[in-house]
This record gives C-alpha cells, structure tokens and sequence, in this order.
C-alpha cells in the first residue's frame, strides 16, 4: 500500500475542473473579467442554487440548519412550551424525558427546552450585528487606506496593527468588562476586535484593483474619489468580504458564548446558550444534559455557519465562471 | 454548642432536592464510583500530607492588608496566632499568645500576660516587645515597618484604640478611649497575629511573602495563583500538629473541585458549590459537615434612592423574599432561616425574630399600594459567581411577586465593590457579612455607624431619624460588660432594627460549605463554615 | 528582507506603546479599583482615603500615566497590590507555562493537521477526504470552554486517568529555576517531574490543539492540492522521480508557505488566546494571570502582562513572515 505522501506525489495529474465541482484554489480573488475590467457577478437563477446545493448534501444541510435555527429563534415565543424565565419551583431538577419538559428542568424549575429554543437568540444577534458592524467599518476603513494611501493609510493600518497585535479574546474581555456586561458591549468588543480583520482584507483588494484598468479609465474620465470608490471598486469586494463574513459570524458566536461562559455576557435570568453551559456546569453530576446540549447547539450551529462559509470561499474563488 | 444550634425544622430536611439512587447512579456517578472503589490509600495520606482546595493564593501574607479569603483568612489561620484565640465551635475568647488578661474596672484597659515559652518560626522568643511592634505598624503612620493599603485599625475599633503600652517583656496593655466588650475577640481575627520582631527588622513592611508568626505551620513555598505550602511547626505552644504538611491548592473551577474531591486529589475544602454537597455525600469518600451559620447573607437598601426611601416599600420587600426558595433553590437545602442580624450561633439570637423574615405577600403588596410603588422599576447589583447569581433570580423573582419591576446586574466582584461604595450607583445590592470574630459587634458598627463606607454609601441610611437612637444603641451594647446584659441589647438592638430603620432584608443564614475526606478527623467544622481554617486538630485515621 | 526586519522591529516600540496606553485607559474606564478592592472588607471612609492616598490612586489620570511611563523606560513594570510581588517576578513565572502549553498545544494541532490534510489530499475525493474535511470543521466550530469541560468529564471524572486542574500534583515539590519544567528537570536532575508535568498538561494542550487543528488540516489540504497539479511536479514525475522524493523535496517545500503562515499565527493567538482553557483547567499561566488581574484591579499586572503578551505576538507573527525567506528563496529579496 503506498504511502501517503508517495501518493500526493504521484498524482501530477490536474484534477477535472468540472461543472459545479468546487476549484482547487482556495484564494479569494474579485469577480472580474480576464481583461481586468469589472465584471458583474452572472445573475443566478434559483434552480441553479438548488442544483448547486443537491450536489452537496452537507451544504444543504448546514443551511437548512442556520436557517432552522434562525426561525425557530425568531418563533421561541410561539414555540415554546413554557417561559423560559418562569421558575416553576415544584417541578426542579426534572430529568430528561419527564411528562410536561422533554428537556428537564434546572434547580430553578425552569423549562430547559424553551430556554433552548430561546437560547440561541443572543448569540445569533450577537454574531450577525457585531459582524455586519465590522464589515460596515472596516469597508470603509480599508477602502480609504487602499485607494487613498499616503498618510491616511499608514495611520488606519497602524491603528489595525494595534487591535491586532493583541490576541483578540482578551480585547474582547478588557472591553466588556470595561463597558459592562450587556448585549450592546458585547456586540461592540466583538465588532471592535473584528473591524481589523475586515480593514486589511478590504485594503489588500483594493490596492489590486487600484491598479485595474477600469479604476485607471474612471479617473482619466474625470470620476470623483468618492464616486470611483464607491461605484467602481466597492462591488467587486463584496464577494470576498461576504466570504470572510461567513467564517467571521462562526468566530463571534464562539467569541460571544466565550463571554458568557466568564460571565462577561448575556446576564441571567434571559436564556443564553453560553451562559446555560456556565450554570450547567454546576449541576454536571446531576444532570449533565444542562451543560451539554446548549454547548452542542452551539457547536452544530458554529459548524454548520462554517461549512455555508467553506462553500461561499469556493464559489467566489471559482470566479463566477464555474457556476452551472 | 449544642445550645446554639437552633434551626427552623422546615426548612432543612423538606426542602433538600430528592435525589433517588437512580438519579445519582444514571448521572454517571457509577463512573464516580469506579473510580472510588478500590483505589489505594491517597498519596497525600501516606505522606502524612493534606491537600486544602481555596479559590485564590496571593502569596502575599501580609496580615493586614486584605488579599482575598485564601491569603488574607484560610492560610493565615495556619500560619499565625494572635493574643487570643476563638474555635468558633463555642464563642468563647481563649488566650493564645496571652496566658491571660484582665479589664480593668471601666472597661477601658486591657493587660495582657503573654504566654512564656512560646517562640516563633525563626526561633526567636515570643515577648511583649514583638506584640508591641506587630500593633505600633498599623497605628502609628511613622512606623518604619507600616505595610502600605492597611486598614486593619478599623477592626481594633478604630479611633477607639488611643494608645499601647509595652509594659514590660511580657505584659503588654492597650487603651481604649470608651469601653468595648469585644475587644478581647477582636485580637482572635486573622489580621490581628503577631509578628516577629526580628522578621520585621529582616524585612521591614515587606513581611507580606516571608511572613514569620508563631502558628501551628510555618510558610515554606507560596506561587501566586497556585498554591501555598505550610509545614508543622514543631514548637507550636499547643503540641506540634498532626498533619505534616498541607498544600493550600488554588481550585476555582467548581467541577474540577468535585471531581478533585471525589476522586481524591484534594483532601478538604470550603469552596464547595452547594449544588454538588449532595452527591459528594453520596459518593461514599467525602463527608459533608454541616457547621453552625455564622454568616449573614441579605438585601441591602439604598435608603436614598427612589421608592426605597419610602419605609414601607422596604419593609414590602422584606416580606416579599421567600427564604424558603432561597435556602433550597440557592444553597439546595444547605442554609438556614434566619432571624434577623445575628445568627443562632452568635449573641442576641432570639428565634422568635424569624418572623421578621417570613414571606408575607398580602402584607407586602398592601404595603406597596399605600406608598403606591405598584409597577416601580428598582435595580438590583449581585456578584456574578459562586451561589450571587442563583440567589438573584430567586429573590427577582420574588420581588415581581409583589409587582415591583427589577432590573438585575450581575457583575465581576471588582466593579461589584466599586457600584456598592457609590450612593448613586445603586439601589438594591445582594451581599453578605461573615464573622472572623464571633462577637455580634462585627455586624453592627461596621455596617451601621455613620462614617463606614456601608452606612453612608451602600445603605446610606445615615440620614434617616432613627440614626442616632441607632447608634446609641449600638454602642450601648458593645460597651455592656455583662454577656446576658449584652445578650438581650442585642436582641433588642435587632428588633429596631427590623421594625424602624429596615435597610437589610435577611435572606439566610449560611456558611461556606466544608467537605472532607473520611479518613480525616478533627475537622472544625464550625470555624471553616466562615472562613476560619483552624488545622492543628485535623490528623489522618 | 533585513530592511523590512529593521523597518518592522523599529514600529515595534510604537505598537507596544500604543497596547499599554489603551489598556491603561480601558482599565480605568472600568467601575472600582484597588483601593475599592482592598476596603471591601473594611469600614470608614478616612481610612479608605488613607488607602487610596498610599495607592498613588488619588493623583490625576495622567500623572499616574507619565509615571508609570516613566518606571517602564526604567525596566520597572511596577508592583501587584494584591500579591506584593513585581511585576517582572509574575511574569517570569508564569509566562513560561503559557508558552509551555502554547507549544504542546501547537503540535497536537500540527501533528493533527498535517498529517489529516495530507491524507485528506491523498485521497481526494474519497470517504477519507470528506470525513476529514467534516471532523477538522466541527472540531474548530467547537466552544472551547465546553471542549474542555467534556474533556474532564471523560478523562478525569469517568476514566480518572487525567488530573483536572494546575499545573503540577499538589504534593510535588517544585523549585523552579527558569520556571520551564522540562529544563528545569534537567538542569535540576529530577526527572520524576516530568511524567505528572506532562499528566496534567495534556487535558489543557488538547483542548487547544483540537480546537485549532481544524484548521492546519483545512490550509494543508488545500496547499497541497494546489501544488500538486502544478506543472513542475509534473515534470519532475516525468523525469522518472519516486513519489516519495517528488513528494519531499518539491511538494513539501511549495505546500509550506501557506501552512507555515496559519501555524505561526496560530501559535501566536494562543499565547493570549489560551486563556480560556486555562481558565477552565486553572492552568497558572499568563493569560488567566491577566484576566484575574482585570477582576482584581490589579492595574500594574494587567499592563505588564497585555505588553509582554502583545510583544510575544508581534514579534512570533514576525517570525513567521521572516521564516518564508528561508522556505521559499524568490522571496529573498536584497
């Protein structure tokens, strides 16, 4: 049997590039035509999306997934059986599988499935504000250091490298415990300490599109700063950043069920899967599903945002010109 | 000791959670238990060692300046005696570094003999001399030696300490200004041990990690955030101790604690959450004591702010609280109804108080219409780890009960303090008082004199009228030298100030859990249940 | 490349100013401070502003900056409060079991991500490639913290085969002389410290290293799939080299640079970033050091300790961009 690596390096041959079939580069590169003018993304048709997805199961999966976990966020007040805050102190510490609470209860007699199905709500929120913040910030941030230069862009790139030169979970600590811990500082250390992350990436792009032909033919034109800025080069970016996104979003829930597990997040009694986990751990002896199933939901939820990010990477990777 | 124990018999035994075998065997207690079943004698046994799980080590030493329970109380209590000594298993002062002393007839003087014989960790002899240093560093601001950040003057009483005298080698004499019959249990608190001169000479206000007193063990290791290692002193007045060594082992994380205890690694703690007492209990190695309750756990009121101001919405809000729910949701059953300050341990326990902490919804809500508070949005502050945030959503709940709007933050103890100490930053506040000395004078000037931080910014009631009938009071019944005397002051002390001024709302009376490996004996229990970690009873079986 | 080091080791300074600064003003933002700290327990308020007076709390924000400036240029990061301890004396002893975990950790998640990716890429395509791919994306979607707790639920309350907690068992006698067990035990001739060491290191090191293997398998996947079909693997096949050297000399070398980029700056996040599994496993490292010293107030530790953190990662990060001259020549420039 030959070994692995014997393997790799026999199989020279270049691998079929084939409809659908996900490229074999993974670098982000900006949807344009091969004479470096701007091209539009192709229109895609909605049974194109569903062929696109039928050929990858776990794909579909993950967003069915997102999107079964958004809506039944979004519903918890319909869906759930009890209040999630209601401290029922007859019916405490329930196991699993008991007549009215399939999830149990907690010492507080609190229903555990409806503070699941309500759980996951700040940590969507969470995940998808402070992230579209960042993107908001460091587009504009990048786009001005990447096409204005000079001094403007060695002042905001320095400012990045500061945030930067700090492993993010502790900024994201000092700032929340600075603020106080509620959903709006939560949201902002999260979208502060991301903000880096999109400025340089956005940077990058838009020094290489800078020197494209139709950014060059824009200003011979006469086109003001803002307006090639903003109508030229800004769409092309917008693949990647959506694809950094993704993989973003999976971080900052990570990042915001981090904060709560130090207590430093959503406080109680309101339903947060992070902060289930912390409580939970008290009661592991007793009944370990309080500490477990909240971890696992965000678990499933992370991993299912990451494989749709996976699959966005190697569409926009593809260029646009592989899909079916 | 067996007169003290008073408990309420509703509350303990019917509101434990029922845990059937089948429960704590589905849970994985079977792998619990096979790790427990046949395993050898513990290492630490054998070597004579034990091994005491606390939340925080310094290692700064430095008696008075306050480092965290783990320095500042738990490893001090090994580490050094003062002039007197209280077990906490009965209230009585006994003399530790004093043979005895005597009060003179105004109760201003105090004279102590010091023990003869005794030495310290370095060898050098205990005299009068070294007391007279150890005390002259906290009063005296020019003293050479004079560790930055002490308050420890506030728990000799203050101003009230004028002047000590070295009277000669061993007689030592302290004078007070107005009497103060808790004088003599004051020098038993764990701030007030003595020092040796010559280690002072050595290392001048930087004692703190080298500290050298004359306790059961002496310091031999400490790294901050880990552990402190204490070894038996062999000229310890009292014998030298059983135990050889003991490791005070930071453990802050409370499963890894249990399993620490279960499986066998830890020998003893008092950090133990109270949600897993039960099933330490029942892992067959550990014993769960249940000690007397000496700490006070309540609600405290901003007399200033908003709807509190009004008497009657405090005094709804202390009949809204279900001490019930809380002993068994907050503690799980391992906490005790309380009267109202002081707690059946202590002096002026008088358990027909407990009315004045009974759930009374009708009472409340008419008290709430009156001061037509209906529907007011009052904020509550509470420390974010160990039982604060279980006990917040019991009593939240209980006070919406009443149709009052809570608004609760859960902080970090660093900003809770700071939120605390800041009239305007808070309106009701969860916190409790322990007692490092058994005297009821600890939970009373403190918290209530004008001038504390507690009365002008926590529950700023300084303003109120009842202030100085207040403080009168107080007064009167530290400086009482009759114990029954004292006994019914106090007792009277609390009824004013459950029935005028009400600026606590008494949640519990609790103590900090304490679990030990069976094959340990001597624990007291007692003492470890408010911090006081006496270990020269404990031996191995 | 020595005038982009010089160019990058010059900001260096200007970087870590800049960290201290902002946590200096975060910290103050922050509700109580150490006088708060130290009169919780005790009563009046003039001994409290005794407290605060012998603090150096009571001078302006900026007096207290300049003069903390000042004691740093002098190589003096000042002293805990809470400890009495310098700064420079905590440090020392606990940054070196960060980066003792930081490096265990770091080759769980290289010897895990290697060797999957390049199975994964010898197999492309087949049921090896997708579970792989599958694993390496749940074991990083992963909380930490509930990794971590699974992982002392298995091993240390199920199994009792791993301790659960610190660094070392409580009744091992360590004295340490560069705070580095490994060498310490060599240099000290006690072997009998490595075996608890490394018991009591692999719970933490596996959180870490699970958490981030996902992914290395996902970058060395992907770099070694792109190298593969790249022409000059093809011709050196068809000068008659043996898929093992082909494979060694000229894969291998390519395939490196991205996968040495996503080691590098994972192990520089994991200096700080650890923090949560030492937080869980109360692993004395500097991380949660940091953390406590921020619910402590301990300002002087909290500054110490973000400077050395921050420095550590600028400089490994740098490391790492200098170490793609040495993999890949074309990229020497003069």
């Amino acid at each position: 049997m030959p070994t692995a690596w014997a393997r790799i390096g026999r199989s020279w041959k270049p691998f079929r590039i084939c409809k659908g079939k996900a490229a074999v580069t993974g670098l982000d590169r900006a949807a344009s035509l091969p004479d470096g003018r701007a091209g539009r993304p192709k229109p895609i048709g909605l049974s194109a999306v569903f062929r696109h997805l039928a050929r990858r199961p776990v794909v579909a999966l993950s967003w069915v997934i997102v999107l079964a976990v958004m809506l039944v966020s979004l519903l918890a007040p319909w869906l759930a059986p009890f209040d999630p805050t209601d401290q029922a102190t007859t019916d405490r510490m329930l196991p699993m599988g008991s007549d009215a609470f399939a999830m149990g209860t907690d010492q507080f007699g609190r229903d555990q499935l409806s503070r699941l199905l309500w759980g996951g709500r700040p940590l969507i929120v969470i995940s998808l504000v402070s992230v579209a913040i960042a993107i908001a910030a460091g587009f504009v941030i990048g786009l001005c250091a990447g096409y204005l230069r000079g001094w403007i862009d060695m002042v905001l790139m320095r400012v990045m490298d500061v945030i930067l030169s700090f492993p993010l979970i502790l900024f994201a600590i000092v700032i929340v415990a600075a603020l106080g811990p509620n959903l709006i500082n939560v949201i902002i250390a999260i979208a502060l300490s991301q903000i880096p992350v999109f400025a340089r990436l956005v940077r990058a792009l838009t020094v290489g599109e800078t020197a494209k032909e139709y950014v060059l033919a824009g200003k011979a034109v006469g086109f003001s700063t803002p307006r090639i800025m903003l109508s030229e080069i800004a769409p092309n970016l917008v693949g990647p950043v959506i694809v950094q996104g993704t993989s973003v979003i999976a971080v900052a829930a990570l990042y915001s069920a981090a904060l709560s597990y130090l207590g430093l997040g959503i406080q109680p009694p309101e339903p947060d899967w992070g902060y289930m986990v912390k409580e939970g751990q008290q009661l592991l002896f007793f009944a370990p599903s309080l500490a477990l199933v909240p971890g696992i939901c965000i678990a499933v939820f992370v991993t299912a945002w990451n494989f749709i990010g996976d699959d966005l990477r190697d569409l926009f990777a593809a260029g646009g010109e592989t899909m079916p | 000791m067996i007169m003290n124990r008073m408990r309420s018999p509703s509350t303990k035994t019917g509101g434990r959670v029922p845990v059937s075998r089948r429960q704590v065997l589905a849970s994985g207690a079977a792998g619990l238990g096979a790790a427990t079943l046949g395993l050898p004698r513990l290492a630490s046994a054998q070597d004579n060692t034990l091994v005491f799980a606390v939340n925080s080590i310094t290692g700064n030493f430095e008696p008075t300046v306050w480092n965290g329970f783990g320095d500042t109380v738990i490893t001090m209590d090994s580490l050094g005696r003062g002039l007197t000594h209280v077990t906490f298993q009965s209230t009585d002062v006994q003399g530790a570094v004093a043979e005895s002393w005597d009060v003179s007839e105004d109760g201003r003087v105090y004279t102590f003999s010091i023990r003869p014989g005794m030495t310290f960790h370095d060898g050098t002899d205990v005299t009068a001399q070294d007391v007279f240093r150890t005390f002259n560093r906290i009063l005296d601001p020019e003293d050479p030696t004079r560790p930055a950040g002490t308050g420890a003057i506030d728990n000799l009483g203050g101003d009230n300490l004028q002047e000590i005298e070295l009277v000669d080698d061993m007689t030592f004499r302290f004078i007070l200004r107005d009497p103060d019959a808790a004088f003599a249990a004051r020098l038993s608190r764990p701030d007030m041990v003595i020092i040796s001169g010559a280690a002072l000479d050595e290392y001048g206000s930087d004692i703190g990690p080298n500290l050298v007193s004359c306790g059961p063990y002496r310091l031999v290791d400490a790294t901050p955030g880990e552990r402190a290692v204490v070894e038996a002193f062999d000229d310890f007045y009292l014998g030298r101790p059983s135990v050889d060594r003991i490791v005070f082992q930071v453990l802050p994380d409370p499963l890894a604690l249990t399993s620490a205890l279960v499986g066998g690694t830890v020998s003893m703690s008092n950090f133990v959450p109270h949600s897993n007492l039960e099933q330490l209990a029942s892992s067959g190695r550990v014993t769960v004591h249940e000690p007397q309750a000496y700490i006070s756990l309540f609600l405290t009121m901003n007399a200033t702010a908003g709807p509190l101001s009004d008497m009657r919405v405090r005094q709804a809000i202390n009949y809204a609280v279900d001490r019930d729910a809380v002993i068994n949701e907050a503690f799980f059953g391992y906490a005790y109804q309380p009267a109202y300050m002081c707690t059946a341990a202590q002096m002026g326990y008088d358990p027909a108080q407990e009315a004045y902490s009974t759930r009374d919804l009708d009472r409340a809500r008419q008290l709430i219409q009156e001061a037509g508070a209906e529907g007011a949005t009052i904020m509550m502050h509470s420390q974010n780890q160990l039982f604060w945030p279980s006990l917040g959503q019991v009593v939240q709940r209980n006070l919406e009960d009443i149709g009052l709007n809570i608004d609760t933050q859960y902080v970090e103890s660093g900003s809770f303090f700071g939120i605390m100490f800041d009239k305007t930053q808070h309106e009701l506040g969860l916190w409790q008082r322990s007692a490092f000395m058994p005297d009821p004078d600890g939970k009373f000037s403190p918290l209530f004199f004008s001038g504390t931080l507690s009365a002008e910014d926590t529950t700023a009631h300084t303003g109120l009228p009842t202030q100085p009938e207040l403080e009168r009071r107080i007064l009167e019944a530290l400086q009482a030298q009759d114990p029954e005397v004292r006994n019914q002051l106090y007792i009277d002390l609390n009824r004013f100030l459950a029935e005028e001024v009400m600026v606590h709302a008494m949640l519990a009376n609790i103590y900090t859990p304490v679990a030990s490996q069976n094959d340990l004996s001597g624990v007291n229990a007692d003492g470890m249940g408010t911090y006081r970690t006496f270990l020269e009873t404990v031996s191995y079986l | 490349m020595t005038s982009e080091l010089i160019r990058r080791l010059a900001v260096l300074p200007l970087l870590l100013w800049a960290v201290v600064t902002l946590v200096f003003v975060l910290l103050r933002i922050l509700p109580g401070d150490a006088a708060t700290m130290l009169t919780a327990q005790v009563a009046s308020q003039e001994v409290r502003d005794r407290i605060v007076i012998e603090l150096g709390l009571d001078q302006s924000l900026w007096q207290q900056y300049l003069i903390y400036l000042g004691d740093l240029l002098r190589l003096d990061a000042g002293v805990s409060y809470i400890s009495g301890r310098s700064v420079t004396s905590l440090i020392y002893t606990t940054l070196p079991v960060t980066i003792e975990l930081a490096v265990a950790a770091a080759l769980i998640m290289a010897a895990l991500g290697l060797t999957s990716g390049m199975l994964a890429a010898a197999f492309r395509g087949s049921w090896i490639d997708v579970s792989v791919r599958f694993v390496a994306t749940v074991l990083f979607s992963v909380p930490w913290f509930w990794l971590g707790i699974v992982l002392i639920l298995v091993f240390s309350v199920q199994l009792g085969w791993l301790p659960s907690f610190g660094r070392l068992p409580p009744s091992v006698l360590y004295d340490p002389v560069t705070n580095f067990v490994l060498i310490d035990a060599i240099i000290l001739g006690q072997p009998q410290l490595i075996w608890p060491w490394l018991q009591h290191l692999i719970l933490p090191a596996l959180t870490v290293g699970l958490t981030t293997a996902g992914f290395v398998t996902r970058i060395t996947r992907v770099s070694f799939l792109e190298v593969m079909v790249e022409d000059f693997v093809r011709t050196a096949r068809m000068k008659g080299m043996s898929g093992s050297r082909v494979f060694w000399r000229h894969i291998c070398r390519n395939a490196a640079l991205p996968i040495v980029t996503i080691v590098g700056l994972m192990f520089g996040a994991m200096l700080g970033g650890s923090v949560i599994a030492e937080v869980v496993f109360a692993y004395p490292g500097i991380g949660r050091m940091m953390v406590d010293a921020i619910f402590q107030r301990d300002y002087s530790v909290v500054q110490g300790a973000a400077l050395v953190i921050a420095c550590l990662y600028i400089l490994v990060n740098l490391a790492t961009d200098l170490s793609y001259a040495l993999i890949d020549p074309r990229l020497r420039t003069a």
